[in-house]
């Protein structure tokens, strides 16, 4: 490989892996006009309160697969397979009383926020849509790392609109 | 923020690997007891040592074999590449240089060819011209005189004479002839309608029925066939195991478990084998593949061009010489021609007028006379024709008449009965000719003699096109024919059509005989059709696992109501199908009415699109009254698709399976919506098999295009003869595809 080639290898590498972090333009505070629930996004930490009050925070730096055999609380981000400039964000709090492995896989039951952004914005996002479940599932594979977030049917969605810079 | 933004590439670099990786580090965590005098604990024991060997193999081999693929392909793309783009930087500069040389050269030339080629061809065109000229002018000029002389030699010949003498003669064949066609069959065609309407003295009508029926069932079955379904297979390839690390080298104390452990380490090595080796191999292949290809390019742009500089120069040579050589030659040729051909054209008219003034006026005399003699004669002989005709057809009318009405007398005495008319007459009286209805002809005989016929004496014949099935080809009649008698012949001779025949057109011939004469003849068409005609209601789409109701149109042909019940019965010969309802029923149909018959059916396959073999019957009784035998293109429509990566038929075998899917979505747009999945074991051996995991497994949105693989370990207590496993996946509650897979 010649140099020019592996620079822009490097190039293309640091920009991929830059891109997992929660893009710049959807940070700030939302609030769901119909039921009142909140979400603050900051840089290291985010903030959701539920409609009947109740807050939960996360500060912790985003959650790797080790973490996630551990059933630790946190969040897991990933690109869109389909989707380049969509990243997917899974808020787990996980139920660790739940937590069961046989055959290389390990399971447990958790509440899941989960968040669908896009990386390509130019302004401010100005609303989004939050999902909340208290009946979310994670699914691991330590042969493969496959890793699966899911929830129950009817889980409660949000209309999160802008409410400050 | 530097810590995060390190947690990021972390976690990243994380779901890379999550993603790509294949299948590795199989473990098997708990191992069963084993009882003595059972085998499973061998053969489990030889899976697992199998499949640890097998795993062996692939590190082994996947790498090296990868990188040594990888390098090869990468080296030709890198060369070829290379060495195109090479060639042609060398082509073109080869190309620009020859252009100008030849566009120089091409000038040259065209203006010395030009110059040549103009006068050449100036001097011949010119020649030309004035041959043309004179030609013209000559024919003008000599052509009346030449007629005005052949028509004055033509009027002193005897040709009128002839033409009168000629016409005598044809006027009498002429007046023969006349009578011939038409006077004679007038004569007999006047005997014959005297005949016919003399007064009838007796009416009759008698039934033919003495029919020896065939074997029915045996004609209806030997035209019916069933389109056998096609298979839908998915296979797929895996690099093969050579078992360099084959040891099983179990050692139990009875021949069955030594043979169980020998199978079950097979399996497990061709299992550890398929698992690792295509993970390995693709990551050593693509890092070989970029260093081979810059190799090759670096090889390739070390090579001699010079044969394609040589290329390029040449094709412009010749390109530039095109350029340079037509418009220089045209220039010149127009010069030269416009100069010849003035000169060579008034030359030419001068030396030619004289030849063609005589050749014109010798032409024109000539053919003036011939027209002239042939008026003259034609004059004539209209006239001897016309006094010829007028004084000979009387008498050869007269004459004709009279033979006509003697040969039809005659007629009459040899075949005294006719066939006046025969059509087809139903068993199953509804305006159909069904399929294995009894057909019979319904004909009607005059005998026009003073005596009564022997009914031995007339024969019914019949003939039919291919595949009509002739029950009694010939029969005669039972009765006598009274005299001068108007009979009906009822059910005479007995034909049917086998359902091969319904919706073609069919014909039947009836001959009718009278002590071995023809005494009539007639042909028949007619369509055969079934009592209903089956089409689709609406156009089927099918789901894979999930009920849908297919609908028919059926509709009633016959010119009377059908009050009994319709059974409709469905056949989908195909194991991509499975028919959940297969019969319906119709209490009864209006004349020309419709009515719904609704199936259940369900797709076993994911595939798009199935060719979809079904037979739809209609029954009343136990008599088949319609049939729809097709083919058609169904498409399979479910918003996601599964596909099992591997056969699950290592869920025959004790211990535990990895079941990976893939679950795609086909058309849902339904972002926020997760999945829920429940994999069970069907069949006898359902309570064999335990399903390790959650129950349902759930799983976040995917979006429309996007594919995810899973795995499902599914536990096989004891070895088994097989079974169905099904994968049920529901969007948010909602059912939207079953999966079964054979083992």
């Amino acid at each position: 490989m010649k140099n020019s080639e592996f620079q822009n290898y490097i190039l293309a590498l640091l920009l991929f892996l830059f891109s997992a972090c929660v893009p710049a333009e959807y940070k700030g505070s939302y609030r769901d006009g119909r039921t009142g629930a909140t979400l603050e996004l900051k840089g290291t930490s985010a903030t959701f309160t539920s409609a009947d009050g109740k807050s939960r925070k996360a500060s912790k730096s985003p959650l790797k697969f080790k973490e996630l055999l551990k059933a630790e609380e946190g969040i897991f981000m990933r690109e869109s397979p389909v989707n380049k400039e969509l990243l997917e964000i899974f808020w787990v709090r996980p139920d660790s009383r739940t937590l069961k492995e046989q055959e290389s896989l390990v399971w447990f039951n958790a509440e899941v926020i989960h968040l669908r952004l896009r990386k390509d914005l130019r302004d401010k996002a100005q609303e989004l849509t939050l999902l909340h479940s208290m009946s979310g599932q994670v699914t691991l594979d330590r042969t493969t790392e496959l890793v699966q977030i899911g929830w129950a049917p009817s889980p409660s969605l949000y209309t999160m609109r802008r409410v400050q810079d | 923020m530097s810590k995060l933004k390190a947690n990021c590439v972390w976690n990243k670099h994380s779901f890379l690997l999550g993603t790509f990786i294949a299948l590795s580090n199989f473990s098997f965590a708990q191992s069963p007891p084993i009882p003595p005098p059972d085998t499973s604990g061998a053969r489990q024991a030889g899976q697992n040592n199998g499949f640890a060997d097998g795993a062996r193999e692939a590190a082994e081999r996947a790498g090296p074999e990868g990188e040594r693929e990888g390098r090869e392909r990468g080296y030709n793309e890198g060369y070829q590449r290379c060495y195109d783009d090479q060639a042609k930087r060398n082509y073109d500069i080869g190309y620009a240089d020859g252009f100008q040389y030849g566009e120089n050269r091409g000038a040259t030339d065209g203006e010395r060819q030009g110059r040549s080629e103009g006068d050449r061809r100036g001097e011949s065109e010119g020649h030309s011209d004035g041959l043309n000229r004179a030609d013209r002018d000559a024919d003008a000029a000599a052509t009346p005189p030449g007629r005005r002389q052949g028509i004055d030699e033509a009027n002193q010949t005897d040709a009128r004479e002839r033409g009168y003498r000629d016409g005598l003669v044809a006027g009498e064949q002429r007046a023969r002839r006349t009578a011939i066609e038409v006077d004679y069959p007038k004569g007999r065609k006047d005997y014959r309608d005297s005949r016919f309407a003399e007064p009838i003295e007796n009416q009759d009508e008698f039934d033919l029925s003495v029919l020896q029926p065939l074997n029915w069932e045996k004609e209806f079955y030997k035209n019916f066939k069933i389109k056998t379904a096609k298979d839908f297979i998915n296979r797929f390839a895996f690099a093969s195991p050579d078992y360099r690390h084959s040891n099983p080298n179990g050692n139990y104390s009875t021949p069955e478990e030594n043979s169980a452990y020998s199978d079950g380490y097979r399996s497990g090595y061709d299992s550890g084998f398929s698992s690792n080796y295509s993970g390995i191999y693709d990551r050593a292949y693509h890092h070989a593949f970029q260093m081979g290809s810059s190799q090759g390019c670096h090889v390739a742009q070390n090579q001699d061009f010079s044969s394609h500089r040589r290329r390029g120069y040449d094709s412009g040579e010749s390109d530039g010489y095109s350029r340079g050589y037509q418009p220089a030659y045209d220039r010149a040729y127009r010069w030269a021609y416009d100069s010849a051909f003035r000169s060579a054209s008034d030359s030419a008219y001068r030396s030619s007028y004289d030849d063609y003034y005589r050749s014109h006026y010798e032409s024109a005399r000539r053919d003036a006379y011939e027209s002239q003699v042939r008026a003259l004669y034609n004059a004539g002989h209209q006239q001897g024709d016309a006094e010829k005709f007028a004084e000979k057809y009387p008498l050869f009318a007269k004459e004709e008449y009279a033979r006509g009405v003697a040969d039809e007398t005659t007629d009459f005495t040899q075949r005294p009965v006719r066939m006046l008319e025969a059509e087809i007459s139903e068993s199953i009286v509804n305006g159909l000719m069904e399929p294995l209805e009894k057909l019979r002809f319904k004909v009607q005989l005059r005998n026009f003699a003073n005596h009564e016929i022997n009914p031995k004496d007339i024969s019914l014949t019949m003939t039919a096109s291919n595949g009509v099935i002739i029950a009694l080809p010939q029969t005669h009649l039972t009765q006598n024919l009274k005299v001068k008698s108007f009979s009906k012949i009822k059910n005479a001779l007995e034909f049917s059509i086998p359902e091969s025949l319904v919706n073609k057109s069919s014909t039947v011939n009836i001959t009718a005989t009278y002590m071995g004469r023809e005494i009539g003849v007639k042909q028949l068409q007619f369509n055969g059709k079934y009592l209903t005609v089956m089409t689709f209601a609406e156009k089927p789409q099918l789901l894979e696992g999930m009920p849908t109701e297919i609908i028919f149109k059926v509709k009633n042909q016959s010119t009377i109501a059908e009050t009994g019940a319709l059974n409709l019965s469905l056949k989908i010969p195909s194991t991509a199908v499975e028919v959940i309802t297969g019969e319906s029923s119709l209490t009864s149909l209006k004349a020309s009415g419709e009515g719904l018959a609704k199936f259940k059916i369900l797709a076993r396959t994911s595939g798009m699109t199935l060719n979809l073999p079904l037979v739809l019957s209609s029954l009343q009784g136990t008599r088949r009254v319609g049939l729809l035998d097709s083919t058609s293109e169904v498409p399979v429509v479910n918003d996601y698709r599964i596909t099992l990566m591997q056969s699950p038929s290592s869920l025959k075998n004790k211990g535990v399976s990895r079941l990976t899917y893939t679950l795609k979505n086909i058309s849902s747009r339904l972002v926020f919506k997760g999945l829920q999945l429940k994999v069970k074991v069907l069949g006898a051996n359902s309570a064999n098999f335990s399903v390790i995991g959650p129950q349902p497994q759930l799983l976040s949105p995917m979006e429309k295009g996007q594919a995810i693989n899973f795995v499902v370990p599914v536990l096989s207590k004891n070895a088994n003869s097989g079974g169905t496993v099904e994968l049920e996946v529901r969007e948010d509650g909602k059912l939207v595809v079953i999966h079964h897979a054979k083992f």
